[in-house]
């Protein structure tokens, strides 16, 4: 399977494979390997096969729509796909097809790349660990007994084990860059409000962005210029030029500012992420960064903040399905009850108080380029794991996953967790990079001169 | 602390009162944070969550 996807656009274009070809290597893979990672919860091979012999006929007509054109990718099942079961991860949608395609969906389609079909994830999108209830646990390509992140977690394990090229994912707390660390692959969430969530089951409606799991840093860039852009059914998109993402090769780190946080993100973490963090912070500045020492602000609070905003958004959405408790996972009712117990005030009072916090973290800003980070204080904990101990200290995991990232959520700003290694088990670490608002052709161009480095 | 239960009754009554026992702590812990945290908003204007008319679109 070929590396990346100009790698596999290459080798279509110089005839060294065609488009049908290469969605039967995919599905050669995912038979090889999806019955012990349960990436998948529905497979569309035929469905695939006819499109990519239109495909192959379209090239061979000299109509090329760009370097997706004939990719295989997949799609977390909380994207609605045209007559193709689409279930949330969930018992409660267990027989929903859509009669439309989400806008990333469309966006992808018409860029021509192919859909392998559905893949699992945590249920509703509400946990980290896609240990779902319904379908079955998603397994860890690096250690089958480990989680793989969630909520994207079929969407990590896919692109991790070359079922694929992409997997498209949704962020509300980290969960595309959760599982892109716990997975070993890339992760991107972009600025709030640059890719339409029109069309995708959502969970936090001020909290979720959706993005891309990949190899590289410069597929990733690749599928944001396919899936970015003002789409007036989600009013939540922004009207801004897309700008070209892909970044230049021959980028370099020389004169990059790059933040490194002195306290919260290096407190809590365990000794393998906290080596390679050191590791990448002082390789940075050999190749040519200027590393800015830097006190971030109350991390602690905005993970309060998300938290109470996505219980009040959460049970709102799924207010209308909560009669059916008995047929939601454990795990995910209780803290929808937990936010059906919020009184409205509070949630009014943390998008009041988020406000703030976004003016204090846009002045922190203004002394570098980005702020650089573990994306999670641990590897990938096992199938089950509740509870994770940190230097000598036991915390929840769910809280722990999710602590470096899901304030970034409530900040909107464009995050990008970087494969960065593995620790003594072979399990996969990880590095964020945070940007400044709709400044992702820097933040994209800093994160392939660092993924060269190593 | 708050009355967990008896707010249950009015907003959630089909919770189940054990749920409820294990969900008081965290949502204790949370109330306390919340309170310290609401305690900074600041009173002038500018805090506000916003609302713009919709331009046409």
């Amino acid at each position: 399977m070929f590396r990346s996807i100009p790698d596999a656009a290459a080798a279509l274009r110089s005839g060294q494979i065609s488009c049908l070809e290469l969605v039967e290597e995919s599905l050669k893979r995912i038979a090889e390997r999806d019955g012990e990672l349960n990436a998948f919860i529905t497979v569309t091979s035929d469905p695939a096969r006819e499109e990519a012999r239109l495909l192959d006929a379209e090239l061979s007509a000299g109509r090329d729509r760009g370097p997706l054109h004939g990719i295989p990718i997949a799609y977390k099942d909380l994207f609605f796909t045209k007559g193709v079961l689409t279930t949330n991860g969930s018992k409660l949608f267990a027989d929903f097809v859509p009669d439309y395609d989400a806008a990333v969906v469309e966006k992808l389609r018409a860029a021509g790349a192919i859909s392998m079909g559905k893949l699992n994830m945590h249920e509703l999108a509400y946990g980290v660990t896609s240990t779902n209830p319904h379908h079955g646990a998603v397994r860890n390509p690096h250690a089958l007994d480990h989680v793989p992140g969630g909520s994207s977690g079929g969407s990590g394990a896919a692109v991790a084990s070359g079922m694929v090229f992409m997997a498209m994912g949704s962020d509300t707390g980290g969960s595309i860059r959760i599982p892109a660390s716990y997975c070993g692959t890339v992760g991107l969430k972009a600025t709030f409000g640059l890719v339409s969530r029109f069309g995708a089951f959502p969970l936090g409606l001020t909290l979720d962005h959706m993005g891309p799991l990949t190899r590289t840093v410069e597929d990733a860039a690749i599928t944001l210029e396919a899936i970015t852009g003002y789409d007036s059914r989600d009013n939540s998109t922004v009207r801004r030029a897309v700008p070209a993402f892909r970044p230049n090769h021959g980028s370099s780190l020389k004169g990059v500012m790059i933040g490194v946080p002195r306290n919260f993100f290096t407190e809590s973490v365990s000794a393998p992420v906290l080596d390679m963090f050191r590791r990448y912070c002082e390789e940075s500045e050999r190749a040519g960064a200027r590393l800015v020492d830097v006190t971030v602000p109350d991390v602690a609070a905005l993970n309060v903040i998300a938290r109470t905003v996505l219980f009040g958004e959460a049970a709102a959405v799924l207010g209308p399905h909560l009669h059916r408790r008995d047929e939601i996972g454990e795990d995910v009712m209780a803290l929808l009850d937990q936010g059906r117990l919020q009184p409205a005030t509070d949630y009014i009072n943390a998008q009041r108080i988020r406000f703030a916090m976004q003016q204090e973290w846009s002045a922190l800003f203004r002394g570098f380029d980005v702020l650089i980070t573990p994306a999670t204080p641990i590897t990938a904990p096992k199938i089950g794991q509740r509870t994770v101990d940190i230097d000598g200290k036991t915390e929840d995991t769910r809280l722990a996953t999710t602590r470096f990232l899901r304030g970034i959520n409530v900040l909107g700003l464009p995050a990008i967790s970087l494969p960065a290694g593995t620790d003594g088990a072979g399990l996969p670490l990880g590095l964020q990079l945070v940007g400044k608002p709709y400044d992702e052709a820097r933040l994209l161009q800093i994160a392939a001169a660092l993924e060269r480095v190593h | 602390m708050a009355d967990w239960k008896q707010l249950a009754a009015v907003v959630a009554p089909d919770v189940p009162p054990d749920q409820i026992e294990r969900m008081t702590p965290v949502l204790d812990g949370l109330r306390e944070q919340l309170d310290a945290l609401f305690g900074q908003i600041p009173e002038a204007p500018g805090c506000a969550i916003v609302f713009q008319p919709l331009e046409d679109r």
